[in-house]
């Protein structure tokens, strides 16, 4: 019989809270090291503009330290990037807009409240904003589209009400307005 | 003292060795994971190891992750950095490659100040020597990046 190996057992119980903690440390980690890459800044040169030592910078590059908001935000300053994107419903319909790469409208209904449509689209690879996003939802103060994702190919369905969908015929294009 | 190296985890980015000593039956590592149980009044901290280890897994052991003990030279790091009661030490060979030896409670300031984790420390002190000795003048190879092949008994007295 196999022995039973016990990392692999004992990585099965980690609770889902701290494997998050622990994934989210090391990502934001990597993330600021290539940031300070891109902007050609050291370690040293980073904790000064942050008015930090560096050995403490140094273990925040490590993973498992526990970032605040506040050191999160200090940091996106001083690197000039966003270092974490928060899907919240408020997220503005051009960000969407911009993600989207290609569409196709699979139906659509007219009603006396409006048009709403069923559309399939495919956005660009933005692996940092959408990824491991089951769902994701976009309002603004006209458009409120519910965006389901296949997550076994990188699409997209979605149910958009009130959501103005131009066709040019002739083009046989479609653009979200 | 002889120890031998065995290969404990095989992943598609990484190789996880640990090692055991002549007449005992666990390896090191084996050790370490069965200090300190799910009931055990540190198994937040052993979580968090654990999680870090998933995240070398996924990403190889890349030198960034490690805190050094002793001189860079040394090879040996330890997992976490921070905001852990406890320790488990490792040998970084390449980002495809590593071998973890045992780890404990660390509450000292310097792995020095505690007779127990010196011992493990310095175990794997000497066994990176011989390991870098021998693929030196290839007793030892690292085949596909990521087995070692050749010898995998050391003398690390």
């Amino acid at each position: 019989m196999k022995k039973e190996n016990l990392l692999e057992s004992r990585l099965q119980e980690i609770p889902k809270d701290i494997e998050e903690f622990v994934s989210l440390s090391f990502d934001v980690s990597d993330r600021i090291r290539d940031l300070l890459e891109k902007e050609d800044l050291s370690q040293k040169e980073f904790a000064k503009l942050l008015g930090k030592r560096e050995s403490e910078v140094s273990k925040w590059l490590k993973g498992t330290h526990n970032f605040t908001l506040e050191t999160i935000a200090k940091i996106s300053i001083v690197l000039k990037a966003k270092l974490l994107y928060v899907p919240t419903s408020t997220m503005p319909i051009d960000d969407l807009k911009n993600a989207i790469k290609d569409f196709e409208v699979l139906c659509e209904n007219r009603t006396l409240e409006g048009h709403s449509s069923n559309i399939k689209f495919t956005v660009s690879e933005q692996p940092t904003l959408y990824k491991k996003e089951d769902r994701l939802k976009f309002f603004d103060v006209l458009n409120n589209v519910s965006i389901n994702r296949n997550p076994s190919v990188m699409e997209y369905h979605v149910a958009a009400s009130l959501c103005s969908v131009e066709c040019d015929e002739k083009r046989n294009k479609y653009a979200l307005v | 003292m002889e120890c031998e190296l065995e290969l404990y985890l095989e992943k598609e980015n990484i190789n996880i060795y640990s090692f055991r000593n002549v007449g005992e039956e666990k390896l090191e590592l084996e050790k370490f994971l069965e200090k300190f149980s799910p009931e055990s009044e540190y198994s937040k901290d052993m979580y968090i190891i654990l999680a870090a280890i998933k995240k070398i897994i996924e990403n190889g052991s890349l030198e960034r992750y490690f805190r050094p003990e002793g001189s860079y030279a040394d090879g040996i790091g330890a997992i976490p950095i921070e905001g852990n009661r406890l320790r488990l030490y490792c040998i970084r060979i390449s980002d495809s490659i590593i071998v973890f030896g045992n780890g404990d409670v660390k509450n000292v300031r310097r792995w020095q100040d505690c007779s127990v984790l010196s011992t493990y420390v310095m175990q794997l002190k000497k066994l990176q020597i011989e390991i870098s000795k021998s693929l030196k003048n290839n007793a030892l190879e690292i085949e596909n990046q990521k087995y070692l092949k050749g010898s995998l008994k050391f003398n690390i007295k």
